[in-house]
């Protein structure tokens, strides 16, 4: 089934198509979610209430932009809610307890977990702003054309947050993980 | 295309969206200078290194069987709901709430129009849409309480009452 037969059958309320749905792009969503509110069971709840609305909607579909960039604004949204709901984000305990590990007792290389761990704590660390718009170009791998009119600003300002999210990032992430580091700069793209 | 214009112009690069002649002055601008060469080669670098450590920080969430049928049992439920709601917008949007209004209104004429007897209590109205008629009941009612005395003994018993009016109607829309 391809995208538009996919909506068609949305829109006349077909169950099967609203499992493929959620087959094709529940686990990117969820990821998405991940990065962008930092806790695996807001992620979910996120996601759920992103399906529920996109069928509540689904009949104001016109196409514009794909299905996934459809569901992810609302995403977006929805997670926009969610921090002011909460007002600022709060550590996920399990996470937490996971960081037991001091930095001068790690080993020099950042393996799989504490690497994924970093770069996560560094996320939280950022403002919304500048966390929406590194998980939107560097997971969801948008131009700047696009993250424009994603988050609804121009592309000048797509650019200044990037650019100064990067530099916060520079300066949160560990050096292993650090390409301004000493050695960064020296490799090979 | 001077060292600004290349800097701000990197992200567009590496998205391959500039024009031709935007790409030619870049790429003009790049072979003569160390320091933007530098500059795109950190930004490019950075920017694969990023796509990596974010795909990879995610890569063991999965939406899994059991999440899948979760969602998918709360988005039937917004289905149904969906399906059991009326389609026609007309309904919903336009008439009831206009029938609110004017049954609200005629309330309050009535109500003005009504000798006031102590002490005056609030009118009420309801408004009930049916459908499949095409038609809006409303009701509106009007309390007006008093005071009974009775003496039982010495001693001087006094209760409250209500006196309630109603008043029914009907629109019937036709398009």
């Amino acid at each position: 089934m391809d995208e538009a037969d996919l909506v068609g059958a949305l829109k006349n309320g077909d169950s099967a198509a609203l499992e493929s749905l959620v087959e094709t792009h529940g686990t990117r969503l969820l990821r998405s979610a991940m990065l962008l509110c930092g806790n695996e069971t807001h992620a979910q709840d996120l996601v759920q209430e992103t399906f529920v609305q996109a069928v509540r909607s689904i009949r104001r579909f016109r196409g514009q932009a794909g299905l996934y960039t459809w569901l992810h604004s609302i995403l977006l949204n929805l997670t926009r809610h969610h921090h002011r709901d909460n007002q600022r984000l709060v550590y996920d305990n399990e996470l937490a307890a996971k960081e037991v590990v001091s930095f001068e007792e790690r080993p020099s290389g950042l393996d799989f977990e504490s690497a994924s761990l970093e770069l996560e704590r560094a996320l939280r660390k950022l403002s919304d702003s500048h966390r929406e718009v590194l998980v939107l170009r560097f997971y969801e791998q948008m131009k700047i054309d696009a993250l424009a009119v994603h988050l609804g600003v121009s592309k000048g300002t797509v650019k200044s947050r990037l650019h100064y999210a990067i530099r916060e990032m520079e300066k949160l992430l560990p050096p292993e993980m650090n390409l301004f580091g000493a050695h960064g700069t020296k490799e090979k793209i | 295309m001077n060292c600004e214009a290349f800097r701000e112009s990197i992200y567009d690069y590496l998205d391959e969206t500039l024009s031709l002649s935007e790409q030619k002055g870049f790429e003009a601008h790049l072979a003569d200078c160390a320091g933007c060469r530098d500059a795109l080669q950190r930004e490019s670098q950075l920017s694969n290194r990023l796509k990596n450590d974010f795909e990879r920080a995610v890569s063991a969430t999965t939406l899994d069987h059991v999440d899948r049928r979760r969602i998918v049992a709360a988005a039937e439920r917004e289905l149904t709901e969906r399906s059991d709601r009326p389609k026609n917008s007309f309904w919903t949007h336009i008439v009831s709430p206009i029938a609110a209004a004017v049954a609200t209104l005629a309330a309050s004429i009535w109500v003005g129009s009504q000798p006031m007897r102590f002490p005056p209590l609030a009118p009420q109205s309801s408004v009930d849409t049916d459908y499949r008629n095409h038609e809006v009941r409303f009701r509106v009612s009007l309390s007006s309480g008093g005071y009974i005395f009775r003496k039982e003994g010495d001693q001087v018993i006094d209760a409250l009452t209500s006196d309630t009016v109603f008043a029914d109607g009907t629109l019937v829309v036709t398009r």
